[in-house]
């Protein structure tokens, strides 16, 4: 196990540099100069030339790799054009609205797959299992970005009842800021929800269909020991996998579900950054939304050891 | 429910007619695809045509679904949205298909650069795919080929890793190993004796990534990164109807129907043909 935790640790440095090479190279390979940006339109090409300096644009491209390079391994994402500080502090400010999201949304997304992925398997074949796998086949098609709109459509224009966009601090404004995240999290909750449902069902049925799961019943077990001792657990290291993908996407930000909502994480930041030729920040929240990927998948791994001792590592 | 034939269009008709399911997935999928090849044909108005006089109209006779806020017929721009996104959709299967077939038996069967590959497709599908799209988008410019080009690097790396995991296995295979000691050449055994067998799995694969990438090219064009307007897309409608959430709701929900209609009936095929060729393997894909 140990020796397996240092190989995956070894083999992020590898990913890690092909990771930064292709978050740099695309952005700096891009046409259109940031420079321009900082001058006005009728500026003398002389001063053209000094901002370019100034940003560090003139050297070669292979300089530049190493020098962001080095940076990079010290922390120092460089300085975002527009907003003139540190892309690593722009990240922080933003990441908070992303996180708050997430959590909501992986919570929802438990809340509902659970039990509906469990009773669609215990009821296999039956009404209402037809019943929830259209719920699930809906829930896996329907474009979030869409669902957005509808909610707000319905409970922000119609009814009134929640606010239809932006978002506040969670950690000054706590209901405020609830409020806010209900329908992004629904929002995001919804497919999510219909794609761990999918997998606890197929795996709580593969697992049904064991010898020992006929045995425990033989024994004269209830059916919720069987069910919740027996079957769940075994079926988890499944539904587990799942889970990660899901925290995976929703802890790196939803662009498209922050984009509606106007909230302010790095989800709309990247895309901001991206019109804004903003190419500190874009590079960076390439690289860091990257390497968040590759830790959380590391994670995920190991839990499985923890949770599935039948799970070797060599 | 299999009784598999060596067909696979023998196969599929089996499926349709064994399987309800199937029946309202290839329905649903063949109905965009007709509304998308006739969209000509059967759009009521011309896509393009503003009428400031009848901007933001409900839904009536005249504009099935409504107009929006430069008084062209949604229902039109919505049956020529689902050409942009078949044409798009297709083409960015074909390729990362084609390439990702093409990484992939060269990794699994070369094993000099099967690790060289492999860390590259790693890397890649490190990013999340929208954010690297828009990426890319922006390095490109917006425009529907560099939406197809996004896409297929996106997904090339998923079927490339498929086409990898099944090459490896095959080459195991007695009758490979047979075929390689009577001095077949690589070719000769990828041709003959890999790609038939991997067919069922890339073609399931290719659902999903249609699938995906309907959707993906509606987000896209939804942030504005995307199919550039006035070319009307499922995702640029959308987004033009955000704007006009009060004054007219039918500017959101018409289109959105269209995108989650052809989702639907894809994902439906790709459920029943994976659970039909192979009932073990889950494809759980990003978005």
């Amino acid at each position: 196990m140990k020796s397996y935790v240092i190989r995956r640790l070894l083999l992020i440095i590898p990913v890690g540099l092909m990771v930064g090479m292709v978050a740099f190279a695309l952005i700096q390979l891009s046409p259109g100069d940031p420079a321009t940006f900082f001058v006005s339109p009728d500026a003398p090409p002389e001063q053209l030339e000094m901002v370019r300096e100034r940003l560090g644009l003139d050297a070669h491209i292979v300089v530049r790799f190493g020098h962001w390079l080095r940076g990079v391994l010290r922390g120092n994402l460089g300085i975002s054009f527009h907003q003139r500080r540190p892309v690593t502090e722009v990240f922080v400010s933003a990441y908070p609205y992303t996180l708050t999201l997430a959590v909501g949304g992986i919570g929802i997304a438990i809340l509902i797959a659970l039990p509906v992925g469990i009773i669609s398997a215990i009821k296999h074949n039956t009404k209402t299992d037809d019943f929830l796998r259209i719920f699930i086949l809906v829930g896996i098609s329907f474009p979030n970005f869409w669902l957005a709109m509808l909610l707000i459509l319905l409970f922000a224009v119609s009814l009134g009842w929640l606010p239809s966009y932006g978002m506040v601090n969670f950690f000054e404004q706590p209901i405020q800021a609830i409020r806010h995240a209900i329908l992004p999290w629904i929002s995001l909750g919804y497919f999510n929800a219909a794609l761990m449902a999918r997998m606890t069902r197929s795996s709580m049925l593969d697992v049904l269909q064991k010898d020992y799961i006929r045995t425990a019943r033989s024994k004269g077990l209830t059916e919720r020991t069987v069910i919740y001792k027996h079957t769940l657990k075994n079926a988890f290291t499944s539904i587990l996998t799942v889970m990660g993908l899901v925290a995976m996407r929703l802890l790196v930000g939803s662009v498209v579900i922050e984009h509606v909502y106007n909230v302010p994480g790095i989800g709309r930041l990247m895309v901001n950054s991206v019109s804004r030729r903003d190419y500190p920040v874009v590079q960076g929240l390439l690289l860091i939304t990257a390497m968040m990927i590759v830790f959380i998948n590391l994670g995920v791994d190991l839990l499985y050891a923890l949770i599935d001792p039948r799970i070797k590592y060599n | 429910m299999p009784e598999k034939s060596d067909s696979f269009l023998l196969n599929i008709i089996y499926m349709v007619r064994k399987s309800r399911l199937m029946k309202i997935g290839v329905f649903l999928t063949l109905l965009m695809i007709l509304l998308a090849l006739f969209a000509p044909l059967i759009a009521t108005h011309d896509p393009y045509r503003t009428n400031v006089r009848n901007r933001l109209q409900g839904p009536s006779r005249e504009n099935w679904m409504g107009t929006d806020e430069n008084g062209r017929d949604i229902f039109s721009r919505a049956i020529y949205g689902g050409r942009v996104s078949a044409i798009i959709g297709f083409n960015s299967v074909f390729f990362s298909t084609f390439f990702g077939i093409l990484f992939g038996l060269l990794a699994g069967y070369f094993p000099k650069l099967d690790n060289v590959m492999m860390r590259v497709m790693d890397a890649m599908m490190a990013f999340k795919p929208i954010i690297l799209a828009i990426a890319i988008m922006a390095a490109l410019g917006p425009s529907m080929r560099n939406v197809v080009i996004a896409l297929t690097i996106n997904y090339t790396p998923r079927t490339a890793r498929i086409v990898r995991g099944e090459t490896l296995s095959i080459r195991e295979e007695t009758y490979v190993k047979a075929a390689i000691s009577m001095g077949a050449s690589g070719w000769r055994i990828i041709f003959k004796h890999i790609l038939p067998n991997i067919v069922s799995p890339i073609i399931v694969q290719a659902t999903y990534i249609m699938a995906l990438a309907i959707f993906a090219e509606a987000a896209l064009s939804y942030v504005g990164a995307g199919t550039p307007p006035p070319t009307p897309s499922w995702g640029n409608i959308l987004a033009d109807g955000r704007a006009f959430m009060r004054q007219a709701p039918w500017m959101t929900i018409f289109p959105g129907l269209f995108i989650m209609l052809s989702i639907l009936g894809i994902n439906i095929m790709g459920d029943v043909l994976r659970d039909f060729f192979d009932p073990k393997t889950n494809i759980y894909e990003q978005r």
